[in-house]
């Protein structure tokens, strides 16, 4: 029996997004408007945990913040690539602040805060397909 | 790989402003509310909160952006149409296409707070609206949620309308800033109160918070009328937050009165200010009218503010000593606000003053009765701030402003008031009856001249149907009065 109770989804045949931020409010408004635009969704409140989630139930796409409690986003990222079974997965990356200029980090799509949701949402389905198509 | 490097040069997003068009309203926000952000806007019953954001709304869906109106426990779509309907702002034809109403309490009645933030967010990714508000907020709490659920439910409302960058205004019946998540967690606090003064109802309006504006501080008064609500941002705030400074000027100008420019070597100084002290009928307001007719001559804009006498008075006056002010009335180079001062706004009389200054060019003022515009000061203590506001305000426009005030008809100097009160002018005239041989007769002086040398002597002032003339030195006394 598994020690983790099962989720009961919105929308069971959705795509899945792995949402990574350690604001309890922004997982809360992002769950409600992905599952509203036919997505699954699963939180995690830090990169550490998001490799745990990840291991268990494979994301179709990562949108995780950068500045993080534990793990943070950049980590989080180096560590995704690192991982084969992982590597593949789209990895959105998104920030209030100012990165670091010399760290090397290997997302597809890096995005300053504020997003516009509807540009989040095309960016999301725009690597959903790309990866589809190989 | 990508690193950062090349995000770097990207400026943080600045968050824009939304201006709410309201009158007055944007100049306490510090410009408008910053958008994408949630407010609450309280206040009792009657308050005028609702009117006030569906204005805001109007003046949005007129530009074209899409606004949408929640309601929880609160009067029906119907009967909020039906009030606002009254309202020159109101728009039939924006309502269903730009504006949309619709009911949320029935997803608060099923599933609570997490179903009516699920309704919320599916309604705002579905209407993508630029304003949202909620009327009847304060049902969220009589749904007796526990604090933690209260305050998860603020956050993630906050972020959800940051998310779809929708300014959202929730309406509350309550009052006071107490810290329950109604009030801690949203990004701006606006109370509306209204007390009674007598008989006479005020409105007023209290930014108590607003993240990431320099808003003015304190209460403001406001009216609800045909157009909305207007509001008149406290004077004294105002002038706080500009810190304009008034320019220096040598320049003279003349009262057209021979003796009494010869008196004060060509007149007071351009864009000072002179109070002029004197009994009940000793010649003030005449004497303002002297001051602007001289100015109306020389081509100038004018204007005269009063309490006591109707425009017709003031021109039947001014015909009355020959100088005919008519012409310059019909023409547009006079103008007069007349207010009894019955339930007149202070702060609403001087912004109708200083934008006439402003539209006009006005160079002279004529503020004639400075007891009435204490009288419409309604809190204690103010007249005084708000005096030093006004003045400075028309000092920074370049105004010579002329103020009459009345003292009283028994007595030997001015009240105590008035003496503090003149430090705020650089003139001051005081004209009384004396007792000369057992005659009445009206006596001029000057008490205080800045940047100019001056007559000390008191003069006899003689008014007849040509106007006012002075006579020689009383007695050859060049003493102020003792009275002071």
């Amino acid at each position: 029996m598994s020690d983790f109770p099962a989720i009961m989804d919105a929308n069971p045949d959705g795509k899945l997004i792995l949402v990574v931020d350690d604001e309890f409010d922004v997982l809360s408004a992002y769950t409600m408007l992905f599952e509203y635009r036919g997505y699954r969704v699963r939180t995690a409140g830090n990169g550490a945990d998001a490799l745990e989630l990840a291991a268990r139930e494979r994301p179709d796409i990562v949108v995780s913040d950068y500045m993080m409690p534990v793990m943070d986003g950049a980590q989080l990222c180096l560590l995704w690539r690192a991982d084969p079974a992982l590597a593949a997965i789209p990895f959105i990356l998104a920030s209030a602040g100012i990165p670091r200029k010399d760290q090397v980090v290997p997302y597809d799509t890096f995005f300053r805060k504020p997003i516009r949701f509807e540009v989040l949402l095309d960016e999301i389905a725009r690597l959903i397909a790309a990866k589809a198509a190989g | 790989m990508t690193t950062f490097s090349s995000y770097t040069a990207q400026p943080a997003v600045r968050m824009p402003l939304l201006q709410t068009g309201v009158s007055g309203f944007d100049q306490i926000l510090g410009g408008g509310f910053p958008a994408h952000s949630l407010y609450l806007i309280q206040g009792l019953a009657g308050s005028g909160k609702t009117t006030l954001a569906c204005q805001i709304a109007f003046q949005h869906a007129h530009q074209g952006k899409k606004v949408l109106i929640l309601t929880l426990i609160a009067e029906t779509h119907g009967k909020m149409l039906n009030h606002l309907s009254s309202f020159s702002f109101f728009d039939e034809k924006l309502v269903g296409e730009r504006i949309v109403f619709l009911g949320a309490y029935n997803e608060l009645l099923k599933g609570g707070l997490r179903e009516l933030l699920k309704s919320i967010a599916a309604t705002l990714a579905d209407q993508r609206p630029d304003i949202m508000i909620i009327d009847g907020f304060r049902t969220v709490r009589e749904a007796k949620p526990s604090d933690v659920a209260l305050s998860e439910f603020m956050l993630s409302l906050n972020s959800l309308v940051a998310t779809m960058e929708c300014t959202t205004f929730l309406l509350s019946p309550t009052e006071g800033n107490v810290a329950d998540s109604e009030n801690t967690l949203v990004d701006g606090l606006i109370e509306l109160s209204q007390y009674e003064q007598g008989l006479q109802l005020i409105r007023e309006i209290k930014v108590f918070k607003l993240r990431g504006s320099k808003h003015l501080l304190g209460r403001h008064v406001f009216e609800v009328g045909v157009d909305g609500v207007a509001i008149y941002p406290r004077l004294e705030a105002v002038t706080t937050v500009s810190g304009a400074t008034p320019s220096v000027s040598r320049q003279r100008l003349g009262f057209g009165i021979e003796g009494w420019d010869k008196l004060t070597n060509g007149g007071v100084a351009r864009g000072s200010t002179t109070a002029l002290l004197g009994n009940p009928g000793v010649g003030k307001t005449l004497m303002g009218l002297h001051f602007i007719y001289e100015g109306l001559r020389r081509g100038e804009n004018c204007l005269i503010a009063g309490f006591y006498e109707s425009p017709l008075r003031l021109l039947e006056k001014s015909i009355s000593v020959g100088m005919d002010m008519t012409p310059y009335y019909n023409s547009g180079a006079l103008e007069i606000i007349w207010h009894p001062p019955l339930e007149v706004l202070v702060d609403a009389m001087a912004e109708d003053m200083l934008r006439n200054v402003e539209r006009r060019g006005v160079s002279r003022l004529l503020m004639d009765g400075l007891d009435g515009l204490r009288e419409i000061v309604i809190h204690e203590g103010r007249s005084r701030s708000f005096l030093a506001a006004l003045v400075n305000e028309l000092r920074c426009r370049n105004v010579t402003s002329f103020f009459t005030q009345e003292l009283p008809y028994f007595g030997t100097g001015p009240a105590h008031s008035e003496v503090s009160a003149s430090m705020l002018f650089e003139n001051i005239i005081l004209l009384r009856y004396v007792d000369v041989r057992g005659v009445n007769r009206r006596q001029i002086g000057v008490l205080k001249l800045r940047e100019n040398s001056y007559d000390a002597a008191n003069h006899i002032l003689l008014i007849s149907d040509t106007g006012m003339t002075i006579e020689g030195a009383v007695s050859g006394s060049v003493a102020p009065p003792q009275t002071l």
